[in-house]
Formats: C-alpha cells, sequence, structure tokens
C-alpha cells in the first residue's frame, strides 16, 4: 500500500474503501521494516494500535467516521504523558514513569478515533540532541541515515517521514516541530502560544512551549490541530477562545494574500545554504506566480531574537528541572547536563531583560505585519547535518530562524520547499498573525500543490 | 556579565545554583563565557525604567470565577 496523507485516507475510509485495520497494518509493517534503522519510536504499542483500528473500523462499519481523524495511526513523542503506558522523557530518571491520567493533547486524538501506533524518540525532555548516553538510541533520519533529523521531536519527523505513522505530536521551545519537519522534509506548525495546551506534557521553557501537529502535507497540519486546539484550564496560559476551521482556507488560492520576506535573517544574520535559498526564493516566486504580493520586510537582527529565546530557555529549563539537577545532574545525558549548568551563570536580572527585549520584539514583529499576512524565512540552515557534526554547544553556535516565533507566539510552520545536493530535503517558514493559523496553512498548501515536492518519498520507503 | 569568569566566580555561582561540577565540566562551563555575555548585551537595549516585562500579572476568568 502506498502511504497516504490524512486527508486521502479519511476519504477512503468514509467511503469504506480502506480499511483502519489494513491502513494500521501497513504502518506497522513500515515500523518492523525500519524502525531498527531510524529509532523513531521508543516504545512501538503494536497491541493498542490494532485494539484502536479494530476499535475504530467496528465504529465506522457502524456509524460512520466521527471525523477525519477517526481510524488513522498516530504517534505521541514521549514527553506526552500516556495513561498506563511508559513516558520516559527519553531520560534515566524516568525510566519507570507510567503516568496515571493522559495529557490533554493525547485524550483529544484518542477521542478523536485515532490509532496509537507507539512513543515516539525525543531529545531528553526536549532538550538537546542528539545524545548517544540515553536510554535509547537518536531517532535517525529516513533520507540518510547518517544524518540528523534535528530535534526534540525527532521521532515525530522520522516517524511521519518514512510512513510508520500518518501524523504525530510535536513540541517546540525553540524550533523543536520546525527544525525536525524542515530536516525529514514533512510539515510542521507550531501553532499560536496558548491555542493547544500543554497539560501533562514535560515542561521544557514554561513560556516558550508550544504543542503542535506535524504530519506530510499542510493539510493534514490543519486536520490534527482541529482535533488539538481549544481552551484547556488545566493549562495556565491557555487561551480562551472560539476554534475556527482551519481547514477552511485549503485550495482557496493567493489571490490578494499579502507576503513579506524577512530576507536579512536568512541572507545576512545567519546565510543559509545555496539550496535553501533557491528554496526560498522559488517560495516567493510560486506565491508571486499564484497572486500573492510578494515584498520585503525588515526586523531586529536574528541574533536579538535568539538571545532573548536562549535565555528566557536557559532560566525557565533550568528552573523546572533544579530539584533534579542538583540531585541527580549526573543522570541526565551530558548535553543536557551542559544545558542545566548554564542556569548557574545566567542572574535573575539577565531573565528580567530578555522578557523585556521580548515584549519590544513582539511589538516590532506586530507592527511589522501590520500590511501583511504572512511573513517568510528559512526553516533550517540547509540539508540535515550528519550525526557526529552537532556542536557541544549549539545553542552558541548559530542563531536558530525558528526561535524568533517561540519569542514572539505567532504561529510558525516549515514546509519542504525542494530537495539539495545531497538528496536530502530543504524548507521554508511561513509564519502567520496570532491565532491565524489558517491563513499560514491557506499558503503552505497553495506552494505544496504548486510544487511536486510531497511527490517524493525517502527511498528506504520503497 | 563578564567575557571571562574566575575560579572562585565560578565556584560562588554553581554553589549558589546547588550544582555540583566536576573539574572538566566546569572547564567545559568556563569556554562559552563570552557567548554567554554577548546575549546577555543583547538584550540590554536602551529603555527607561518603566518598560514592562512581556507577560505581566493579571486576573484571568478562572481567578474570578
Amino acid at each position: 500500500m502506498s502511504i497516504p496523507t490524512i486527508a486521502e485516507a479519511a476519504a477512503l475510509i468514509a467511503a469504506k474503501k480502506l480499511s483502519p485495520v489494513e491502513l494500521t497494518q501497513a504502518c506497522l509493517a513500515r515500523m518492523t521494516a525500519m524502525d531498527n534503522t531510524l529509532h523513531a519510536f521508543i516504545l512501538p504499542t503494536e497491541e493498542r494500535a490494532l485494539s484502536d483500528a479494530k476499535a475504530a473500523e467496528a465504529a465506522i462499519m457502524k456509524d460512520g467516521p466521527i471525523g477525519k481523524l477517526h481510524g488513522i495511526p498516530i504517534g505521541l513523542k514521549d514527553i506526552v504523558d500516556t495513561a498506563g503506558i511508559p513516558t520516559t522523557c527519553q531520560s534515566k530518571i524516568l525510566v519507570d514513569n507510567v503516568p496515571d491520567s493522559d495529557a490533554t493533547c493525547a485524550a483529544k486524538l484518542a477521542a478523536a478515533g485515532t490509532v496509537l501506533m507507539g512513543k515516539l524518540t525525543t531529545h531528553e525532555f526536549a532538550d538537546g540532541g542528539p545524545s548517544f548516553d540515553l536510554p535509547k538510541p537518536p531517532s535517525r533520519n529516513p533520507w540518510n541515515p547518517e544524518h540528523f533529523t534535528a530535534g526534540s521531536s525527532s521521532g515525530t519527523g522520522a516517524a511521519v517521514a518514512a510512513g510508520m505513522i500518518l501524523c504525530g505530536i510535536g513540541t517546540d521551545t525553540g524550533g523543536s516541530i520546525r527544525g525536525p519537519a524542515a530536516l525529514c522534509g514533512i510539515a510542521g506548525m507550531k501553532p499560536t502560544y496558548g491555542l493547544v495546551s500543554r497539560a501533562g506534557v514535560a515542561p521544557a521553557a514554561f513560556s516558550l512551549d508550544h504543542i503542535g501537529p506535524m504530519a506530510w502535507t499542510a493539510e493534514d497540519c490543519a486536520i490534527m490541530l482541529q482535533a488539538l486546539a481549544g481552551h484547556d484550564p488545566k493549562d495556565p496560559a491557555s487561551a480562551n477562545r472560539a476554534v475556527p476551521d482551519y481547514s477552511a482556507l485549503i485550495g482557496v488560492g493567493l489571490k490578494g494574500v499579502r507576503i513579506g520576506v524577512i530576507r536579512h535573517f536568512h541572507e545576512v544574520d545567519h546565510k543559509v545554504a545555496a539550496a535553501t535559498q533557491a528554496g526560498i526564493d522559488n517560495a516567493a516566486a510560486t506565491f508571486r506566480s499564484l497572486g500573492a504580493e510578494v515584498v520585503d520586510v525588515t526586523l531586529s537582527p536574528l541574533q536579538d531574537w535568539h538571545a532573548c529565546g536562549s535565555l528566557i530557555s536557559i532560566t525557565e529549563r533550568a528552573s523546572a528541572y533544579e530539584e533534579w539537577a542538583r540531585t541527580r545532574l549526573g543522570d541526565f545525558s551530558e548535553r543536557v547536563q551542559r544545558r542545566l549548568m548554564l542556569g548557574a551563570l545566567v542572574s535573575g536580572v539577565d531573565y528580567v531583560q530578555a522578557v523585556r527585549r521580548r515584549r519590544e520584539l513582539r511589538a516590532e514583529l506586530k507592527a511589522a505585519m501590520t500590511n501583511l499576512d504572512i511573513v517568510i524565512t528559512a526553516g533550517a540552515p540547509g540539508e540535515a547535518p550528519k550525526m557526529d557534526a552537532i556542536p557541544r554547544w549549539d545553542v552558541f553556535a548559530s542563531p536558530g530562524f525558528t526561535m524568533p516565533f517561540n519569542v514572539s507566539g505567532y504561529p510558525a510552520m516549515a514546509i519542504c520547499a525542494g530537495f539539495g545536493p545531497a538528496g536530502l530535503p530543504v524548507s521554508v517558514q511561513l509564519v502567520g498573525k496570532p491565532f491565524q493559523e489558517a491563513k499560514v496553512f491557506q499558503v503552505a498548501d497553495a506552494f505544496e500543490k504548486a510544487t511536486p515536492f510531497r511527490a517524493k518519498r525517502p527511498s528506504m520507503v520503497g | 556579565m563578564p567575557s571571562e569568569i574566575g575560579d572562585e566566580a565560578l565556584d560562588f555561582l554553581l554553589a549558589s545554583a546547588g550544582l555540583e561540577l566536576n573539574p572538566e565540566q566546569k572547564a567545559d562551563l568556563k569556554t562559552i563565557t563570552e557567548s554567554l555575555a554577548a546575549m546577555k548585551a543583547r538584550v540590554r537595549q536602551p529603555r527607561g525604567r518603566m518598560a514592562e516585562l512581556a507577560h505581566t500579572y493579571g486576573f484571568t476568568e478562572e481567578d474570578l470565577a
């Protein structure tokens, strides 16, 4: 069986031309064939998957599907609590942790009738990586297993690209949805801060943490976000707003859409590889050809956004994990130990200055987007690097393209923009105004449908 | 923060944080103090004392229920 998108599978399931059990078995077969190489799963849940699939099939045969996710195989990043199923956060510290309740996002996906294929590989507590001193090995890139997936939602990126699941949960504190989406050639949406509940998900940095969908296409991310969004009193940052139809603008086209290119981010502040530059230029040209207006836009240097987000992240993480850092530091991976050590060198005044800077930067982005619907820049600097090429202190190596939109809380999405000389994907990042995810999906979907990149899967998938 | 940090100052900060590091970890940490100082400089823009934080405390609907 070829790998369908969620939209395709949902239509076939609704027409009773595709069985959720057959779909699940095909995903399990890919898992069996590839996961010894890719390590996308920390814990596969085959029995649960088949049980969920049979239940979905019986319900659909009786009453029809309850929605587009009914009978769809998914995975959950292993920092998402699952009742009765180990949630280790890929850490020695929680290797025996079995939550007694589901995280809100896990419960919502279960209520939508999804099929749980397992818990997906993550960097330890969604930080650092790749690390080789953890309970399980790091995930590898399906386009070339010698290369990195990025992280921390590394298993989700690999599993979606390899067709082991049709979508999965990612979390994003500085780019952990969009980085793996970019390097694995899939679509990943970091929604507006507060749109998806963080309740029951291990924190990385409270004010930067986002939960969101990762799938093969923007349209599939819209379908998944529909099930995830909504107010949750268990999350103190949860936005109390009506949930719109995130697929409402899919297929509408781009006539009249106004798009800004933050050119200095990827051409000056952190110059990207030629293939990524070509991908962004092609995206801008494609948007114009589809009727959008495209202009350049200027913000503060990328380094300012990165510094602001990094100082906040270092401090909030050190706060969340202070007790274990004091008592069990040696039980963390070397990479996470280094991140936690940094907390000792950032003062309370440093943190507050970063949060004051955050207010200024967010106001700057708001003003820059007054007459724009979307801004774009790179999703990653180039193709995926090799697994052994990640700097020890990567937070200081170069400013990330994704952090500005954790700092601002604006919705941001990485999609595939082509392929580089090594045959690995390159990406473009699309950013919308707060709670305007549907507009981001509209633009991303138009690009995907106007270009050939969604027709190509990693060669190991067959 | 200065771009370099002495052993005594580092030991004080680590002790304040309750962290026990070995000599290799301390040496490793000292390699990034310059980069960290640069980050701290970037968030210190000219601004008056009245400039607020990004997130300030406010009562939510749940608080008032």
